[in-house]
């Protein structure tokens, strides 16, 4: 397996967890064969190599990766594009946001949750229990045994093992590393000592959102870069999870998480998880609101984010967060610095809409596990959750279905975060076409070039959704809007929050022609200053204008009201 | 300094409402006195936001010297942006009611919906009575999301969706 590291069709191969140990785990056979040793050696030195070109997006700043030896009036070398084009990129659906029995507010196995998430076609997941006093201490070590059984018994699926992190002074965020010797080790300290809720229990901050805990969130994210640097782990990934739900995760401190770990810190959650959550009682629903955003400003949020006549930041926008959904947003006004900041959809499924299973009775504090769910035999229709994969996806284009490889097309933004099964597959290619530049161009997350005064063209080829979705209905994409703005560097003011000049450029009407496929192209002419662009399409079904609807409390149907995000692509200009 | 022109403004030893409001009718207990309006505000001027708190009396006898704590004092001005907690007619807010019967009733005097106004025979969702509108300077004011045909839910409501047994 991961033989063919390397080969430009590895992205056919999507099977090659079908026999043999379970690659990666530390409990495969293997790992104490000094051969074995040598040849994962080899490999992870392969995987470094192909994510050197893949990650310099990551790790580059903005024009920096442009010419950087030119000096006054004499050309630098030609900047090396991220992520190039070569068509035919295999996605894999996955979901970074799930919890289990062993978090106090949930309930179900790891084996269901896995088995739940390979049912409505998902390639990977990740387990992400809260983090807390009881989970460091008591959940880990029975998590760890029943990810690598699910592993073993799910052989296609990927099972990474995660934690959903109190990020200290904000939201949660999702935070996993693939399987490894020291994997456990890694996410046990790191808990202990940065968690926010057990900074909070010791007494170090007065509370886990309080504002005295950003410093330690920025020396979490350095501990975890540090893991890797030395070898420790291939990769580590952190995504903000639900970001706008309470207002606390302010611009500046998603400007320092990006950038004291770019390699690390990468993203976060354009959709939350908890889309069954707004549909209403009178359709046999919890009639809350969609991903549980209910909450309002509190003495932590960030001011800057008050709800307005014409706004709620506290509220989705057609099933997304505001900060994604909002065209000019908090999102754009991060791209906009030339940085990537890369969007994913998850489910966050606690308890799920319509499930017949409460928690079970076990004491949380002093075990770490809810224990057995009990089957009440009747569907609870106060539930608020899909299963993973039911309705939110995270496609990921990786190189091959392994833990790392996966890990690395999260972390170069060949991401598409996608509700319902709106599309299948999304193809971007962003070349230069007239004038000097790159002409093979780059895709989702890629950094490509043209001289100035060049053109710029986009293809888009988005495969339809070729069958229904969990709902039963096949959905139809009725628009796709392509969104640009002028990358204007560094902000000098790190709690900017807008790109006003970011705005949609063309909407594309998809309802015809029919078929499997929809070819879209753009040119942007006459380049004269480096910009982003980026794709989101819709079933066209709540909109105001090109926009999405601020979703209603206890009145959101999730399946009438789809939407796809895709990651951006930096063109520099030269 | 005990006319109700008066306001008064404090930082409370428990800034929850309940406990904020617990505290000051119990140092007001048979003083003759009682606070009619209550209002929550966030110091952001230190390292730290800090929750402070004001609030404007009834008519009635002279306080006694202290009664309302080391920090409190009275301001020449009403302070605005305050959060609401308590307001003439807050006490018996039933779960739904009409915009116009809100405004009749309570002295809240706008009630403001997010994407679109919200007409006088339009329904305000309040749960269980609960209202925390805000003051500004030129009134005070309830903003309502969108909840359905006709319905508006006040953008803070009394038990949001907690997460993790409600230390997330």
């Amino acid at each position: 397996m991961g033989h063919d590291h390397g080969h430009p069709h590895d992205h056919e191969h999507d099977h090659q967890h079908d026999h043999g140990p379970v690659e990666g785990s530390w409990r495969d056979e293997r790992a104490d064969d000094p051969l074995s040793v040598s040849r994962r050696q080899f490999l992870t030195r392969a995987a470094l190599v192909a994510g050197a070109t893949a990650g310099a997006g990551v790790l580059g700043t903005g024009l920096a990766a442009a010419a950087p030896g030119g000096g006054p009036g004499r050309p630098g070398p030609r900047p090396q594009p991220v992520n190039p084009w070569s068509g035919g990129a295999r996605f894999y659906a996955g979901d970074h946001h799930i919890h289990t029995q062993f978090s106090p507010d949930a309930q179900y196995t790891v084996e269901t949750q896995v088995a739940k998430g390979r049912e409505y076609g998902l390639s990977w997941v990740v387990i992400t229990d809260h983090g807390s006093v009881a989970h460091q201490k008591f959940s880990i070590d029975q998590v760890t045994p029943n990810i690598e059984a699910s592993r073993t018994a799910y052989r296609d699926m990927l099972v990474f093992q995660g934690l959903e992190w109190n990020i200290p002074g904000a939201e949660h965020a999702t935070l996993f590393l693939p399987p490894g010797r020291n994997t456990v080790d890694i996410l046990r300290a790191f808990e202990l000592a940065y968690d926010g809720s057990v900074l909070a229990a010791s007494g170090v901050i007065p509370g886990a959102n309080a504002v005295q805990g950003e410093p330690y969130a920025v020396q979490a994210l350095q501990y975890l870069d540090q893991q890797v640097r030395s070898g420790r782990t291939d990769i580590a990934l952190m995504f903000a999870n639900h970001p706008s739900r309470q207002g606390i995760d302010s611009p500046h401190e998603l400007r320092a998480w990006r950038d004291a770990a770019p390699a690390v810190a990468v993203g976060m959650e354009g959709a939350p998880g908890h889309q069954a959550a707004g549909i209403p009682t009178a359709a046999g629903g919890p009639g809350s609101a969609r991903g549980y955003y209910d909450r309002s400003p509190n003495p932590n949020s960030f001011p800057g984010y008050a709800p307005t006549a014409t706004e709620n930041p506290y509220r989705t926008y057609g099933g997304f967060d505001w900060m994604t959904a909002k065209v000019g947003g908090v999102w754009d006004s991060l791209l906009a610095e030339g940085k990537p900041w890369w969007v994913t959809s998850t489910s966050d499924s606690h308890q799920v809409w319509r499930d017949t299973r409460i928690p079970g009775t076990q004491d949380y504090a002093t075990t770490g596990s809810r224990g057995a769910p009990v089957d009440t035999g009747s569907p609870i229709t106060t539930y608020g959750d899909f299963w993973p994969g039911q309705y939110s996806s995270t496609l990921v284009a990786a190189r091959a279905k392994n833990y790392v490889d996966v890990m690395r097309g999260l972390q170069s933004g060949q991401v598409v975060a996608v509700h319902g099964r709106l599309i299948d597959g999304l193809d971007v290619r962003v070349r230069a076409t007239r004038g000097d530049g790159d002409a093979r161009g780059v895709t989702l997350g890629g950094r490509t070039f043209v001289a100035r005064g060049g053109d710029i063209r986009v293809d888009i080829t988005i495969d339809r959704a070729a069958g229904p979705n969990s709902s039963g209905q096949v959905p139809q994409l009725a628009k796709v809007d392509l969104i640009s703005g002028p990358v204007t560097g560094p902000v000098a003011d790190r709690d900017t929050l807008s790109a006003p000049q970011t705005r949609v450029v063309q909407t594309f009407d998809t309802t015809r022609p029919a078929g499997r496929q929809v070819r879209l192209q753009y040119t942007f002419r006459d380049v004269q200053q480096s910009f982003y662009l980026r794709l989101r399409g819709s079933d066209g079904k709540q909109l105001v204008g090109v926009d999405p609807t601020m979703d209603a409390i206890g009145n959101e149907d999730p399946f009438a009201d789809l939407w796809f995000y895709a990651n951006p692509v930096f063109v520099d200009v030269v | 300094m005990t006319s109700s022109d008066h306001w008064w403004v404090g930082v409370p030893a428990q800034a929850a409402d309940a406990h904020l409001l617990a505290d000051l009718d119990a140092a007001l207990a048979g003083s003759g006195r009682r606070a009619v309006w209550v209002q929550t505000h966030v110091d952001r001027s230190g390292p730290a936001p800090v929750v402070t708190a004001s609030w404007q009396l009834d008519d009635g006898p002279a306080l006694p010297a202290g009664l309302l704590g080391d920090t409190a004092r009275p301001v020449d001005e009403v302070p605005v942006d305050g959060r609401v907690v308590r307001f003439p007619g807050s006490d018996a807010v039933p779960a739904r009611i009409t915009v116009a019967q809100l405004l009749a009733t309570t002295a809240v005097d706008r009630v403001v919906g997010i994407g679109a106004p919200a007409s006088p025979e339009d329904v305000v969702d309040t749960v269980d009575g609960y209202l925390r509108p805000v003051r500004h300077p030129d009134g005070v004011e309830l903003l309502v999301d969108p909840a359905g045909p006709g319905t508006w839910r006040p953008v803070e409501i009394s038990s949001p969706h907690e997460c993790c047994g409600g230390h997330g």
